[in-house]
């Protein structure tokens, strides 16, 4: 992996101590005056806002980072327990509606620096070359104005950096992974017994979780709560495989700074920076340009919020797209019942997938498809299975006792993008006076056929391992879109290089970019197209 | 169904686990089994109300597993700890909770003549489970309802280290991890299940 320490040093700069956090590089870390003219303000620290920072600082640019929460210190700020790892996720004020509202918070939305990243399961497929056309091949979805072979170099980029242990993947565009893929434990070994029995390829990874060391990181030590951030540093997250790089290189990462409004020379029709407040007091970066990374719900709303004459139904809203073709992946679980003790909590939630059913079956009455992979729920999540059941008192505390028996996978339904699921401003103010998101999401015809045949082959693959009882719970994974990417501004806000249409100085690098999903877990992707912006605004392509 | 959770992980005890724990996370986790702070947000009226329906809910009225669920649930309404969402169809978490348990209590009248708190335990369940069988209960979505009582219950129950204790689960697991994983493999902390084949879905069909 030396290549990799030569464009990202970020795991060599982890102290070897067994410490987790580099102290003395955040102590010295850069620090712009307000009134510097940076060359880019980056709206959030997430999965595209970092490697872009961490991109344009190696390239010499003169960048801050914002983000609305923490600079995290695992060892301190994080803990291996599910109630008390709340603060991690986005918790301010968000309205949820429409006929299939999307629950938030835990399930989908991070704050602070590392974003969703620090508690997602792990989970880094690529998408097939078949995503980035699906109009074209199936009349539904959208195509990119980019294709998979643009992506292709970042992918292997990014999965060296983070970097991703796995099978050699046999699906979508073949390839190998950088390190060897994990033992399983029980969940895992339900899954591939099930799957075997039935001819259907199951493969262990890919996960972005260190396989042995990497830099100082160490080896996984197989604790079970990789949602609720790693406290190990094994699995991968911008806050330890970008940021740190970032750092060193002269980007300044300013934490606990909300962003509040995207501030427009209504003459030149440019970004002139952004006002925030930090501390309670309100304040605002100049930069040569933005890059909005705040994902699928705040970057919207960002930009709904920062309306002005020039724009008086919201940034780069001419054309009625900001908010618009949001997506969330159906991800209903299935869950079956052993004699033997499965004990699944005694792993990384994220074992083995398989990608059989990923791609359209003309022989399906729909189109596109899904994905099956272990999850494997601590208590409170667990709880929510079983109360989904209609449990509740002494039968709810039955049921759970039986929690070592159990063995858990989860769907990821490619869900398509639909015009009227979308962010729009709602009347309630958070604590800024800020109108918060109100997210509206409705499923249609091929979403519900989706979820019930994924159900079918995970109610099947467990049936086959030897489960006498499944139960389903129906619930909702990721999100991209909202501010996606397209040949033309009326039918997107960013070109393929993720700049505006709108404003030839503002860049959007995060999650809402994307125009179609697959049933891929978002992260890699998100790392990937930022990746690719960033080389596009230093010249590299 | 009295007793029929507990006793099957005979001896285990989650908190004996707890020198393995590193000291952020054991802080945390000791803390819940201290005395738990008094009621901040609920009224009186309330807490009498929400403590019977949460007794009700977590089934601590027959099996008291001493989780004070009711003090953890003010805990986090006092201090507007969401979780980061509400339906566009009910209140935000803690209007929504106020409003619940007055409806709980205007149907206990109806029904017992008495508070909600007062009215015997059949009642309860009974009040109780009208609301999870019908689609609308006092002009609310039923279901939204019933969601937010459970997730705030099952949140409160099961981060309680009686009830990792009650279901088999070891608690946090860093900095030891696991070294046994897989089907029927044990750590030396862990214990069996001592009724394995007692498997609550099966004896239902």
């Amino acid at each position: 992996m030396r290549g990799v320490r030569a464009r990202n040093e970020s795991a060599w700069l982890i102290p070897d101590d067994g410490s987790r956090t580099n102290h003395r590089l955040r102590r010295d870390m850069r620090r712009f005056d307000d009134s510097d003219e940076i060359d880019m303000v980056i709206v959030g620290c997430g999965a595209g806002g970092s490697v872009l920072a961490q991109r344009l600082a190696r390239a010499g640019w003169r960048v801050a980072a914002l983000d609305a929460g923490p600079f995290w210190d695992p060892d301190t700020d994080w803990v291996s327990d599910e109630a008390g790892s709340h603060h991690l996720y986005w918790t301010e004020p968000r309205v949820i509606a429409g006929s299939d509202p999307v629950p938030m918070g835990s399930n989908n939305s991070g704050r602070g620096v590392g974003g969703s990243m620090v508690h997602y399961a792990g989970y880094t497929p690529r998408f097939h070359p078949s995503d980035f056309a699906t109009y074209s091949a199936d009349g539904v979805g959208a195509d990119w104005p980019l294709d998979y072979a643009d992506l292709r170099p970042y992918y292997a980029a990014i999965e060296q950096e983070l970097p991703v242990a796995g099978e050699r993947w046999p699906w979508g565009d073949p390839h190998g992974y950088p390190y060897r893929p994990h033992p399983v434990g029980g969940n895992g070994e339900v899954f591939l017994r099930g799957a075997r029995k039935l001819g259907i390829t199951a493969k262990v990874g890919p996960v972005a979780i260190v396989n042995g060391r990497f830099g100082n990181r160490p080896h996984c030590v197989y604790r079970g709560f990789c949602l609720q951030g790693c406290k190990v540093n094994a699995k991968a997250s911008p806050l330890i495989t970008h940021i740190p790089d970032a750092l060193a290189h002269g980007a300044e990462v300013r934490a606990d700074a909300m962003v509040t409004r995207v501030v427009i020379d209504e003459r030149t029709g440019r970004a002139l920076g952004v006002h925030y407040v930090r501390d309670g007091r309100e304040r605002f970066q100049r930069a040569r340009m933005v890059a909005v990374a705040g994902y699928s719900i705040e970057t919207p709303r960002l930009l709904l919020n920062s309306a002005c004459d020039r724009f008086p139904d919201g940034l780069c809203n001419d054309f009625d797209q900001v908010g618009r073709y949001l997506m969330v992946q159906g991800a209903p679980q299935t869950a079956g019942r052993f004699d033997a003790e499965v004990r699944m909590y005694k792993a990384p939630p994220p074992e083995v997938s398989s990608e059989e059913f990923y791609e359209t079956d003309p022989a399906r009455d729909y189109k596109r498809g899904f994905a099956i992979q272990t999850v494997s729920p601590l208590p409170i999540t667990w709880a929510e299975h079983v109360a989904a059941q209609g449990h509740w008192g002494g039968s709810l505390r039955e049921y759970m006792s039986d929690y070592v028996h159990w063995s858990c996978l989860g769907a990821l339904c490619e869900f398509l993008p639909l015009p009227e699921n979308r962010v729009t401003l709602a009347q309630e103010k958070d604590s800024l006076g800020l109108p918060v998101a109100r997210f509206s999401y409705s499923q249609c015809d091929n979403d519900r056929a989706l979820i019930k045949a994924a159900r079918t082959v995970m109610e099947d693959i467990l049936h086959a391992a030897g489960a006498d009882e499944v139960i389903t719970i129906e619930r909702y994974a990721h999100l991209v879109g909202g501010a996606r990417m397209a040949a033309g501004e009326r039918h997107g806000v960013v070109d393929r290089n993720c700049r505006s249409f709108a404003v030839p100085n503002l860049y959007i690098t995060d999650g809402s970019v994307l125009p179609t999903q697959g049933s891929a877990n978002p992260a890699l992707t998100i790392m990937a197209v930022a990746a690719r912006a960033a080389d596009h605004l230093t010249g590299t392509t | 169904m009295t007793g029929r959770a507990t006793g099957r992980f005979p001896g285990f005890d989650v908190l004996g686990q707890a020198p393995h724990w590193d000291t952020v996370t054991a802080d945390l986790v000791t803390a819940r089994t201290g005395l738990p702070p008094a009621p901040r947000f609920f009224t009186d009226a309330e807490q009498a109300c929400a403590g019977a329906l949460l007794d009700q809910l977590t089934g601590q009225r027959e099996e008291p597993l001493g989780v004070p669920v009711l003090e953890m649930i003010d805990a986090r309404l006092a201090a507007s700890e969401t979780d980061g969402w509400r339906y566009e169809d009910l209140p935000e978490d803690s209007q929504a909770w106020r409003d619940t348990l007055g409806h709980l209590d205007k149907d206990a009248h109806v029904r017992c003549g008495t508070s909600f708190a007062a009215a015997p335990g059949p009642d309860q369940a009974a009040l109780i489970q009208a609301v999870q069988d019908s689609s609308e209960w006092h002009g609310l979505p039923a279901a939204r309802v019933w969601s937010l009582w459970t997730r705030y219950a099952c949140t409160a129950l099961y981060s309680h280290p009686h009830a990792w204790s009650e279901i088999g689960f070891p608690g946090p697991a860093y900095p030891r991890g696991y070294k046994n994983a897989g089907v029927g493999k044990l750590e030396p902390f862990e214990v069996r299940d001592a009724r394995p084949a007692e498997d609550p879905v099966r004896e239902k069909a």
